[in-house]
């Protein structure tokens, strides 16, 4: 009798203690949850703010016919591009990179951002570029009403931000998945039926690095396609040549920009290469072996890179980046032509600092956008065009080199590295209008120099 | 009496003494480093190795241990250094140096890429860990390919944290401490090696029913993931 009330006590102490427990679960899990709704909300708000800051600037960039506050209005539109995008990435989405909303902001700000440049300039907007500013101010509009209507929804109708999960245990009644624009179930399904909206408009033709017309061929393949065993002779040449020796196996083919056969080297997973379809050239090669004691020196690696390249078929590079991570040294080059440093014919070396042997290679951006180019002619000398420098800029070496800019296109310009105060700088002068085309910083890392 | 506490006081410093001289030293280099070793510079040493992704350090306690000498040995064998589990000036000069950061030549301290590195490297080493090389530098591949599409955010950590985005952020196994294969991935990837082929997203194909990611087009496939556009 006494053990039985025992029992009963005990069970009603576990039974209270288990609701206390319950309880505070479900207090924690409700003001998660209303934190992340709130963070989602702030992140809304803030986005419907920044696009109409956007086509409010695009709106008076179109009335405007002074250059001066058509660079504010374009460099604000610019920024409000950006805010908005990085507001939208802070909601959650079902698929990312499905979104078009994204897509339109980032090429309204792109389209902003290279206006701005030319305004910077003292250029003007061309009639094309007027029309793609009316059609882009126009689905800004309307993308800002809309997503108005869809936040004006979630706070009358209580929309969630997701679509209401169904099943007994959850209250409320089963929501269907709707295609009904006007009436969406959640904010996340309102956005999906906006952004297929946005994805039934022409796409904008501008000069930018968003531009939906800019894509990319390899330039640099021969032609004709090659047999996988022919692409695994090839790898053996060029491994012979680099003084390595392999037993290619076939682990299957890539598409994409540059479509290989990926090989297996020596049965290991961690080393492998891969050669092109077109033409069989060797593009990414990657040896996972475990390296010995250092006893090289960084100089001895390079000389050594650079008789390697010599070797496979790259006789005239010139070295433009290194980082030493202890065991091993990875080296940039790129191609020179007629003294000129072809920037974007870029080939990557890795270097074994037990005994020089070529540890990874990567031809990728060599093969994308090698050809024969016809490299026009400088019109400033380099005394001149150092002119375009700030007067006290200390120029300490100085090269010709093609530049390649974010819309890929390539300009000829002369390279400046030289300090200003404490910093360093590469500055890039176009060697006929002497417009300063780019600029980066110069850090030094204790592995190497990074640009910034 | 007065000498016997004499005595005691003596004894008390010196065992003070001896106790502070080998966990009060100076900075990290200024001694030689081996098994047994406690002190604020074994510690220092401790974070630049998992810095360096060398994780079997086990926890930063400050006392060189079993673990910390495997992390060493790791290290040295990693780096081309001589492998004795001994952190000499050599092993300790090269530790500082792949864990130096950024100067301009006036010699302030400038901020270099080693943020984005970082979070390249949680999101292989959350990804991709125990994949094959290639296969990792892909993974660190495809969120750079996204800072180029534009229907992806414009930043390394816009990208990674976009809710939903990455299934090693929702569940945590993002903020593993990366290892050193990540982190060679990650900075491979950044200097412009691409195996993914350009592709936008990856996915497991056994563990994966989604239909949308299945729809995409297939670039390749590299250990146990299909990279697609």
């Amino acid at each position: 009798m006494r053990k039985r009330s025992f029992l009963l006590a005990g069970l009603g102490l576990a039974l209270a203690l288990a609701l206390v427990w319950g309880f505070n679960q479900y207090t924690l899990a409700r003001t998660l949850g209303l934190q992340q709704q709130n963070q989602y909300r702030q992140a809304y708000s803030d986005m419907v703010g920044h696009v109409d800051n956007m086509e409010n600037f695009l709106a008076k960039a179109r009335g405007s016919n002074s250059g001066n506050n058509n660079l504010i209005n374009f460099t604000g539109a610019w920024q409000e591009s950006n805010a908005a995008l990085n507001d939208l990435s802070n909601l959650p989405v079902d698929n990312p990179g499905s979104s078009h909303i994204a897509q339109f902001l980032n090429q309204a700000g792109d389209f902003s951002y290279t206006l701005a440049q030319r305004m910077a300039g003292g250029g003007s907007i061309k009639p094309e570029e007027q029309k793609v500013l009316a059609n882009i101010q126009e689905t800004a509009r309307k993308t800002g009403q809309d997503l108005q209507q869809l936040m004006n929804r979630a706070d009358y109708e209580e929309l969630g931000w997701t679509p209401k999960p169904t099943g007994w245990w959850f209250r409320g009644r089963a929501e269907a998945d709707t295609t009904d624009a006007t009436n969406p179930a959640s904010v996340s399904q309102g956005l999906q039926l906006l952004d297929a909206q946005l994805q039934k408009l022409p796409p904008l033709e501008y000069e930018g690095k968003f531009a939906s017309k800019v894509t990319q061929e390899p330039k640099g393949l021969p032609g004709g396609e090659v047999s996988k065993e022919q692409a695994a002779a090839n790898l053996n040449k060029f491994f012979a040549q680099a003084g390595l020796s392999f037993n290619p196996q076939y682990a299957g083919a890539a598409q994409g920009t540059i479509p290989t056969y990926r090989f297996n080297l020596n049965g290991d997973a961690n080393t492998t290469a891969e050669a092109s379809k077109r033409g069989g050239v060797p593009v990414i090669y990657h040896n996972g072996r475990s390296i010995g004691e250092r006893v090289l020196t960084p100089e001895q690696a390079k000389t050594k890179a650079l008789s390697l390249l010599r070797a496979v078929g790259y006789p005239s590079m010139v070295l433009t980046s290194q980082e030493d991570h202890g065991a091993y040294l990875d080296l940039a080059y790129v191609a020179l032509e007629d003294g000129v440093r072809i920037y974007p014919d870029k080939v990557s070396v890795s270097i074994a600092m037990d005994n020089g042997q070529m540890l990874g290679y990567n031809a990728q951006p060599y093969l994308m956008f090698h050809r024969q180019r016809s490299i026009g002619k400088t019109k400033l000398t380099v005394a001149q065009a150092r002119r375009y420098l700030k007067p006290n800029f200390k120029v300490t070496d100085t090269a010709l080199v093609l530049l390649a800019k974010d819309n890929y296109a390539e300009v000829l310009c002369y390279e400046f590295r030289g300090n200003m105060d404490s910093e360093q700088y590469l500055v890039y002068i176009n060697v006929s209008s002497g417009y300063e085309e780019q600029i980066y910083r110069v850090v030094k890392t204790p592995v190497g120099e990074y640009l910034k | 009496m007065e000498r016997r506490k004499i005595f005691i006081l003596t004894s008390v410093t010196l065992a003070l003494a001896l106790l502070f001289s080998t966990t009060l030293q100076a900075a990290l280099g200024d001694r030689v480093l081996s098994r047994g070793a406690r002190g604020s510079d074994v510690k220092e040493m401790q974070v630049k190795l998992k810095q360096l992704g060398y994780n079997s350090v086990g926890p930063i306690d400050g006392i060189f241990g079993r673990l910390t000498e495997g992390a060493v040995r790791a290290f040295q064998s990693g780096r081309g250094l001589r492998v004795d589990g001994v952190a000499g000036p050599e092993t300790i000069r090269l530790l500082k140096r792949l864990t130096g950061g950024g100067t301009n030549p006036g010699g302030k301290a400038v901020s270099s890429n080693s943020a984005d590195v970082n979070l390249l490297a949680h999101v292989v080493n959350g990804e991709a860990r125990g994949e094959p090389f290639e296969g990792q530098v892909a993974v660190a591949a495809v969120v750079l390919n996204r800072l180029k599409d534009s229907r992806f955010p414009k930043t390394v950590a816009g990208i990674i944290y976009q809710p939903g985005a990455f299934s090693s952020v929702s569940d945590g196994q993002f903020n593993l401490p990366p290892d050193a294969s990540s982190i060679k991935a990650a900075r491979d990837a950044i200097n412009g090696s691409d195996p993914s082929h350009g592709a936008l997203y990856f996915f497991a194909p056994s563990k994966t029913s989604n239909r949308f990611i299945w729809s995409r087009p297939q670039l390749t496939r590299i250990g146990n993931h299909i990279f697609t556009l």
